[in-house]
């Protein structure tokens, strides 16, 4: 049995049992750093440059909540850009990264915000603050918010278009440097020349080097006919019905960078044209 | 020497006094409270404000933002306010100046959104030093509901994205004889299109129609699901599509459309019909779509 002892309790009392000490209070965050450390930005974003700020709150030794802001310049076309900024000492409490340009829904980077010091590179970053994606409008920040990795995450949406190849030729799709793709869905034109023949259109998928999957459209397709073709995740065959086509891709198909979509069509003649050639992707960016 | 124990009053009782008896195991650890240490890491002076964005698909949204800050004179001061987002998914922004102190704690609570994917809020300290709501400490960024508040500490920082969306129905505006249906995907919205259902009427003009349902992205084209089956004059039939759901010819009134799993739409791109060989007569009528969206840009 707990040996119980009563206690008067007084309710209702305005005023106060605890006193604060407001006069040595230790410093409220673990990340120190001095004027021999610098804040290492890296970016990679998509196609569109988007100003990026990095606003910090430094405690200097002598008591003063510091603010300081850092404007950072992307690199389109997903390649990765490192810049590095002098801080001053003190201790870190706390940073946000501000996406303060463009809020069109199709440009996005993915940021990492360390701590490094120099000489070393920053394959000696020692401590990470910040890490996921930006778009228009996003905050990301350090304490509170655990840094992602570019393959975390939903991706972004979008489609894109495939120039025509030349008369007579298959088309190539190459994942693009600096990103990982998920194909939900790929749409093409063949028109076929006056030559007689029959032209059975596949679509392959290879590493640049090692074909891995062959998709059949399971259509034949004759002279002086224009068909649309599409494959898509995990549709099922369709047979031919007015002029249009379809094939399952594989479910969830994740492409790396260099990976190769590409038309493979048997008994394409020299006139025959593909044209119209869409893909609807989702995207992370994968730096390599 | 122990005192008598009082047995504890039941429920409702009415107690004689406002001096009772509460019943304790004595502790074995004492604890200050004479010059304690702030109980919080958050040091806020009185440069910095409490700043909110919040945005909404809601109508008549109300978030009530309250916090606990500990002032440097020693006084814990409750503040209060509210943010009111429109429904069209724009943030709205508010800010009040704090006093030097340490912010003991943040929350909020929605009055109209019940689910996620429909309020979303982000609370974090400005500096005016910094430049107009730029953000220097992010408290906590999630969505809130009538039932669940985020709140600093222990709270997340989460973008928009992040987590299950809000499940819902659009209805579709009927585009008129002759015309394809185009819902456009709102601003600062993403779905997911989880299936739709849709119904053609052809009028008496012989031609064979091969409806698809398709996704329009950023003006471009996207994917296309074409229907396995002409649908000739004088019919009507009805639409569906869904994610996996095996295709159905449309032998009778009914058919079943491909619809990729996982087909998300942004913003700006348009969610509808693609219909080879439309008749000027042609109807589209009750289009529907089972999306699932989060807010995004926000």
């Amino acid at each position: 049995m707990f040996d119980l002892t009563n206690e008067p309790f007084q309710v209702t009392t305005p005023t106060a049992e605890v006193s604060w000490d407001f006069d040595a209070v230790p410093p409220l965050a673990p990340q120190y750093v001095t004027v021999e450390d610098q804040l290492i930005v890296k970016t990679i974003c998509n196609g569109e440059n988007n100003p990026i700020l990095i606003n910090l709150r430094i405690l200097r030794p002598d008591g003063k909540v510091i603010p300081l802001q850092f404007a950072v310049k992307n690199t389109a076309g997903r390649t990765q850009a490192v810049q590095t900024f002098p801080l001053l000492e003190g201790f870190i409490l706390s940073a946000a990264a501000v996406c303060s340009g463009t809020t069109s829904p199709t440009a996005y980077g993915f940021i990492e915000v360390g701590i490094s010091r120099p000489p070393n590179t920053q394959f000696a970053q020692y401590s990470t603050l910040i890490a996921g994606y930006f778009k228009g409008g996003s905050v990301l920040s350090y304490p509170k918010m655990i840094p992602a990795l570019p393959t975390d995450g939903p991706g972004l949406s979008f489609s894109q278009n495939l120039g025509n190849p030349g008369a007579g030729t298959d088309f190539v799709y190459t994942v693009p440097a600096g990103a990982r793709q998920r194909i939900v869905g790929l749409s093409a034109t063949l028109t076929t020349a006056v030559a007689a023949a029959n032209r059975l259109p596949s679509l392959i998928i290879d590493d640049g080097v090692h074909t891995t999957i062959i998709l059949p459209s399971n259509g034949t397709q004759a002279a002086s006919l224009a068909y649309v073709y599409t494959w898509a995740d995990s549709v099922q065959w369709l047979p031919l019905y007015d002029t249009k086509i379809t094939a399952p891709l594989p479910s969830n198909l994740i492409l790396q960078q260099g990976y190769r979509m590409r038309s493979a069509t048997t008994g394409i003649q020299g006139a025959d044209q593909w044209s119209g050639i869409w893909l609807q992707v989702t995207e992370w960016l994968d730096p390599q | 020497m122990k005192t008598p124990v009082t047995p504890v009053l039941p429920v409702g009782a009415t107690p004689d006094s406002d001096t009772f008896h509460i019943a304790t195991l004595p502790s074995a650890v004492g604890f200050l409270h004479r010059a304690v240490q702030p109980p919080s890491q958050l040091y806020v002076e009185s440069s910095d404000d409490l700043a909110v964005s919040c945005a909404s698909s809601t109508t008549g949204e109300i978030v009530y933002v309250n916090y606990r800050l500990l002032r440097a004179d020693g006084e814990v001061i409750l503040g209060q306010f509210t943010v009111r987002p429109g429904n069209n998914r724009t943030p709205v922004f508010y800010s009040e100046g704090l006093a030097e102190g340490f912010l003991l704690s943040v929350s909020c609570r929605a009055t109209v959104a019940t689910t996620r994917g429909q309020t979303f809020v982000r609370i974090y300290l400005t500096d005016p030093a910094l430049g107009a709501g730029q953000p220097s400490y992010v408290l906590l960024s999630d969505y809130v509901t009538t039932q669940l508040s985020p709140a600093h500490p222990g709270g997340r920082v989460l973008s928009p994205v992040e987590g299950p969306g809000h499940p819902y129905v659009v209805v579709c505006t009927p585009p008129g004889a002759g015309h394809d249906i185009n819902t456009n995907v709102p601003a600062n919205a993403r779905w997911r299109v989880h299936g739709l259902l849709a119904f053609l009427t052809t009028d008496a003009v012989v031609a064979n129609r091969l409806p698809g349902i398709g996704i329009n992205t950023g003006g471009l084209s996207g994917f296309v699901g074409w229907c396995p089956s002409v649908i000739v004059a004088s019919k009507g039939v009805e639409f569906g599509g869904a994610e996996f759901a095996p295709y159905v010819v449309a032998t009778s009134n009914y058919a079943m459309l491909p619809l990729p799993p996982n087909l998300v739409a942004l913003s700006g791109d348009y969610v509808g019909t693609v219909t080879a060989g439309l008749d000027p007569g042609d109807i589209w009528s009750q289009l529907e779509l089972n999306v699932e969206e989060w807010l995004d840009n926000v």
